[in-house]
């Protein structure tokens, strides 16, 4: 990792003194065990920048904010898929873009390591040896298997090192998915359930939603200028509210299902919306199941830019006759 | 009668119907029911026709909403594809609600409760065994208590 | 202020007496998630709890919250305006989050007093609880917040070992206090003692150096400070920090409806949403994330001092540790000191 640092930072002053506007990357974050987003404007500012196992931040969206301006973004496997979405759905100018690609050995769980801390613990140091993350606490030494403790997403992982960007940074990594898992288990543990079961769990998850609306502005899927829940238009121009502000299970559900069914075919797979959501939904389920779907369903089917859902194919399956 | 007409209304209202949201595309399936009607054919009258020019019209939202505000059932029928009138409307109807038909199901709706057909223009009788059938599917199944907003 | 002592194993007898007169509210773990909700049974109870996801002002001033309901079917016009009587008792609040009913008293209660958390106020009796360790994000302390202390709660609870340390409050308290047998007399030597050394030990394991003494009167100063762009550059504008904050208050008002029976709701708004400000014209004057952004700290810190006289922010550490991206407010406290204006 520290040389994938050393690297970044003298690929980032070299472009920052070339002009681009902002060099999008991570710092480390004022909390322990992880990073932040962090916005280098000036070649002094890259000093800052750090690469490690914290940094899991899906960067690509921030890109929709600065369409007119030059600017580079470092890109993990998993984020890469974004950038190609947001260009083909016409967010993105990609010769304005410097994609710096990272060779990644899998994001640690943080959630999952804290809570395998002794309750309390201080966390005085955090060491990254490659295959183990090391915490060092006042009540001594934790050793956290890297293998063991990445997320979900990285277990599954066939991208982790970005293909098709303008910089790469150091030599490829390793493979990091358990070749054995399949990325759709949990979702066919689900399919497998009757419908009271299956309706029983959802609620269950999608009560606790606060309407926080974090997984959807952390999506890079979930660029649309005006969403189909906000009030855009105020007054009599009005179009219809298909949600209000009320937390109620119906409202909670018609969000995520709907939001799920608009990524559909474009979710890049980053996972973000699992990560940030404050009450732990796993969102994935859904998506992953879309995903899954789309595959079986229209998996050798003519792709568009805009997703699988705004083209067709007159041999598409057909259980409606 | 030896009962009131009101007793008998009465009555029937105790007992629980299916209420069927039919989406029909203006083209065929809406004509289909028309001939349907013209025809005499007898079908329940549980439900309830909402036209739209075609049936790609139909955001899912529109089905989720209809569940969750009253529908037991939801019924989306079209042209046969390949005979669009606007050409390949019904195709992208078919992705759409080939991949939200299983969404629906994942979160816990059985699949009765969704229906997509293609009826065109000619297919009357085709209309209102559809209905007939739909009516018996969710008359076994009872109520849709799925995410009901209580309003 | 009376001192009492309740032994460990007294207190799910106590929680149980009390659900026999009024409703108890307490900290539950539902999933993992620790939350405050009413309880049926004490075995749902996490009796010492840590820091909750959802802050206890759920309870006074709910997510979503249905203020009347009206019916006009036959003719007639029926209005029920739903103000929740009931008595409760609130059990388990940490110091951070009973100064935040502080805060809020501050806003809700203010003639006109709002109706609805006004009821729910004067008909709950709080039960707060010392904390037992800091949390990496805590600083309570840098609001004068003691960690073991109980102001604003009718009862507060200590552990000091094999009992609570029960101190009766208010006479509201006292009045609970007098209901429930659970509670000896006894005099422990060097309780003060305990505390303070409490007190200490948790302090250290919180944050230190938030200092956020002069602020209100040097925010004015740098309200157009390039800082608070480059902070928002990185902020996603969800509303995760406005939803978990204890002081947070912002609302909407929605009506639904259908037919001839409709209710109002009062539902949780987030000054972070793009549509805060628009108005109906369509003029938003902060229609920029980072005005959103500059606008939720200037709150915090500077304008709900000069307001009331109580800052905004009471160092639970819940928006610290719940930001996707990091943004934290001890930070932009440390910050702010040392900008020029």
């Amino acid at each position: 990792m520290k040389e994938i640092t050393e690297i970044l930072r003298r690929e980032a002053a070299r472009l920052l003194k070339e002009g681009i506007e902002f060099f999008i990357g991570y710092a480390a974050g004022s909390i322990p065990v992880s990073a932040r987003p962090f916005f280098a404007a000036r070649p002094e500012e890259v000093d800052d920048l750090v690469f490690n196992t914290f940094c899991v931040h899906n960067l690509v969206k921030y890109l929709i904010r600065y369409p007119n301006k030059r600017v580079a973004v470092v890109v993990k496997g998993c984020d890469n898929g974004a950038v190609s979405r947001l260009v083909q759905e016409r967010h993105l100018d990609r010769t304005k873009i410097t994609v710096v690609g990272v060779p990644c050995g899998g994001m640690i769980d943080r959630n999952r390591v804290l809570a395998e801390l002794p309750p309390a613990a201080r966390i005085e140091a955090v060491e990254d040896r490659q295959n183990a993350l090391v915490i060092r606490t006042g009540q001594g030494e934790h050793v956290f298997e890297k293998k063991l403790y990445v997320m979900a997403k990285c277990q599954v992982c066939a991208k982790n090192n970005p293909a098709s960007v303008d910089i790469m940074l150091g030599k490829e990594a390793p493979p990091v998915a358990d070749p054995e898992r399949d990325p759709f288990k949990e979702v066919k543990e689900i399919e497998a359930l009757e419908a009271a079961g299956k309706a029983a769990y959802w609620e269950r998850l999608i009560r606790r939603c606060l309407r926080c609306y974090a997984c959807r502005q952390v999506c890079p899927a979930c660029s649309c200028t005006e969403c189909s829940f906000e009030q855009a238009v105020p007054g009599w121009q009005q179009g219809a509210m298909w949600l209000t502000k009320a937390k109620t299970l119906p409202d909670n559900f018609h969000y995520h299902l709907i939001r799920a069914f608009h990524v559909a075919g474009r979710c890049a797979g980053c996972a973000e919306c699992e990560r940030v959501c404050p009450v732990g939904i796993p969102l994935m389920l859904l998506n992953n199941k879309l995903t899954k779907d789309i595959k079986e369903l229209f998996g050798e089917a003519p792709a568009d830019a805009c997703g699988v859902l705004c083209t067709y194919s007159p041999a598409d399956p057909d259980e409606f006759a | 009668m030896s009962v009131s007409k009101s007793e008998v209304m009465e009555a029937k209202e105790k007992v629980w119907q299916p209420k069927i949201v039919a989406f029909l595309c203006n083209w065929c399936s809406y004509a289909g029911a028309d001939l349907a009607g013209v025809s005499r054919l007898k079908y329940p009258p549980n439900v309830r026709i909402i036209r739209v020019p075609c049936s790609s019209r139909i955001n899912p939202q529109f089905i989720l909403r209809a569940l969750q505000r009253g529908a037991d059932g939801v019924l989306v029928a079209g042209c046969h594809p390949g005979d669009c009138h606007y050409v390949s409307g019904n195709y992208f109807t078919r992705r759409r609600l080939l991949l939200f038909k299983r969404l629906l199901e994942y979160v816990g709706y059985e699949p009765e409760r969704l229906k997509v057909r293609w009826v065109s223009a000619a297919e009357g009788a085709r209309f209102a065994d559809t209905i007939k059938e739909m009516v018996d599917e969710l008359a076994y199944l009872g109520p849709n208590i799925r995410m009901r907003e209580i309003k | 202020m009376e001192s009492k002592l309740l032994k460990k194993d007294k207190l799910p007898s106590f929680l149980e007496r009390l659900m026999e007169s009024s409703l108890l509210v307490a900290p539950v773990r539902e999933d993992g998630l620790l939350i405050y909700r009413p309880v049926s049974s004490v075995s749902e109870i996490e009796l010492n709890p840590g820091r909750s996801v959802l802050p206890p002002k759920d309870w006074f001033f709910q997510q979503t919250e249905a203020i009347c309901r009206y019916n006009t079917a036959g003719g007639q016009l029926l209005l029920e305006e739903l103000v929740t009587e009931k008595n409760a008792v609130l059990y388990g609040l940490h110091p951070c989050d009973i100064r935040s009913l502080a805060v809020l008293d501050a806003v809700f209660l203010a003639e006109p007093a709002d109706r609805y958390y006004a009821a729910r106020r004067k008909n709950t009796a709080l039960i707060g609880m010392s904390c037992t360790a800091g949390r990496p994000e805590c600083f309570c302390t840098a609001f004068g917040i003691s960690p073991v202390g109980g102001e604003g709660a009718d009862i507060h609870l200590t552990d000091i070992g094999a009992a609570y340390l029960v101190e009766v409050l208010t006479p509201k308290g006292k009045e609970l206090a007098a209901k429930y047998q659970e509670f000896s007399e006894e005099k422990v030597a060097g309780l003060e003692e305990v505390k303070k050394a409490r007190k200490e030990a948790i302090a250290a394991q919180c944050s230190v150096g938030v200092d956020q003494g002069v602020l209100p009167a040097k925010m004015a100063g740098v309200f157009d400070h390039p800082y608070w762009e480059e902070l928002s550059r990185r902020c996603l504008g969800c509303g995760i920090c406005t939803y978990v904050c204890p002081t947070c208050h912002c609302f909407d008002i929605t009506d639904v409806n259908s037919g001839s029976e409709g209710e109002r709701l009062r539902c949780w708004d987030s000054c972070l949403f793009r549509d805060y400000t628009l108005h109906t014209s369509g003029h938003n004057p902060r229609h920029e994330l980072y005005q959103r952004l500059r606008n939720r700290f200037f709150h915090k810190i500077k304008y709900n001092y000069d307001r009331y006289g109580i800052e905004g922010c009471v160092g639970c550490g819940r928006c610290v540790a719940l930001c996707p991206v990091n943004i934290d407010i001890r930070e932009v406290i440390a910050t702010v000191r040392g900008l020029s204006e």
